[in-house]
């Protein structure tokens, strides 16, 4: 992020903290993507990813005044949609909603509208795999490829130690990798 | 090259450009002579960019306007630590009954109170200052009960 972009979110944190809707609406805006985004792939079904979304945002509503400066708002965010997917994860199992219901809706909604045939193969594929792995697993894959958290971001949004982080993400890797090998399927795609 | 294989945390920190230089200068000098372990370690950098170019699907509507009407007004920040004037004397009396207690207390148990009385302790509150109830507080301590030994 750049200063200026920085310091305008920290004026636009302040704001809301304060009570002024329309500051956190404009933070709603600018995070609202990747909130979902992350919601989506954790969860696999939209309309309920849309909803999640919706409920991440109250919440932090609600809790901002206790936000502090050393996480950085977009981690925080996360943090929250993080808990809020695993207990929509944790209702399922108690109705035993299976993992490939899920994944239908998820590979439906993956790819998008530009990529050749072959990427959306790719894509789906690797979709699959995430929807079939521990959702231990795939919350620590997606915070750190496509979240970009660092060791130390991921320790404090999933409540775990550096050497446990690099311990689970390895696993992780393992895991996906034993469902969705990058370089086979490429010859047939 | 070291002369076993790399285990997955190292091939995955790897990746992450997570290990000491030292770690990863050995880690390289390895994957450069062993076959097995340079597969590994391209399937872990291949799964990464492949993350990176998923796309990401968007919500598709304005949802801070949708929610901007719907949340709750929040409660005004309180300036005051201790919530201003009416506090500090709420808390002054409370104290005083405190210790008014307990001195009762200790002169059912105890017949050394007498003695005790010659170095009385008297709670008192900075409230003549020259700040008007509500303002921040000037000094640290101004805020709380002074304590005043005689
Ligand atoms: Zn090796």
């Amino acid at each position: 992020m750049r200063d200026e972009d920085a310091l305008r979110e920290a004026a636009e944190i302040a704001r809301a903290r304060a009570g002024d809707t329309g500051a956190f609406a404009a933070l709603v805006c600018r995070y609202q993507d990747r909130v979902f985004g992350f919601v989506l792939r954790m969860i696999g079904v939209r309309e309920e990813a849309m909803e999640l979304t919706q409920d991440v945002f109250l919440k932090a509503w609600t809790a901002l005044p206790d936000w502090r400066p050393e996480a950085r708002l977009s981690t925080w965010l996360l943090q929250i949609a993080r808990n809020a997917a695993l207990d929509v994860l944790r209702r399922r199992e108690r109705v035993g909603f299976t993992a490939l219901e899920a994944l239908a809706e998820v590979a439906d909604t993956a790819p998008g509208p530009d990529e050749n045939y072959a990427g959306r193969q790719r894509q789906g594929r690797l979709i699959d795999a995430l929807a079939q792995i521990a959702p231990e697993h795939r919350e620590i894959l997606l915070l750190r490829e496509i979240e970009d958290l660092s060791y130390a971001e991921l320790g404090a949004t999933l409540g775990l130690s550096e050497g446990t982080v690099k311990s689970r993400l390895a696993r992780a890797r393992a895991a996906l990798l034993a469902r969705y090998r990058p370089f086979a399927g490429d010859a047939d795609d | 090259m070291t002369e076993t294989c790399l285990d997955l945390e190292t091939l995955s920190a790897l990746v992450d450009g997570a290990l000491t230089t030292t770690a990863e200068r050995e880690a390289r000098a390895h994957v450069a002579c062993c076959p097995a372990c340079g597969l590994r370690l391209n399937e872990m950098r291949q799964l990464s960019e492949d993350f990176h170019v998923l796309p990401t699907p968007p919500l598709g509507f304005d949802l801070g306007a949708r929610i901007e009407t719907r949340l709750p007004s929040r409660p005004a920040p309180r300036r005051h630590l201790w919530g201003g004037w009416s506090s500090l004397v709420a808390l002054a009396g409370a104290a005083a009954a405190l210790v008014l207690g307990l001195r009762l207390g200790m002169s059912l148990v105890s017949d050394d109170v007498g003695r005790e009385a010659t170095t009385p302790v008297v709670l008192a509150m900075s409230v003549f200052d020259a700040v008007p109830p509500g303002n921040l507080c000037p000094r640290p301590d101004a805020c709380f009960l002074a304590r005043v030994s005689r």
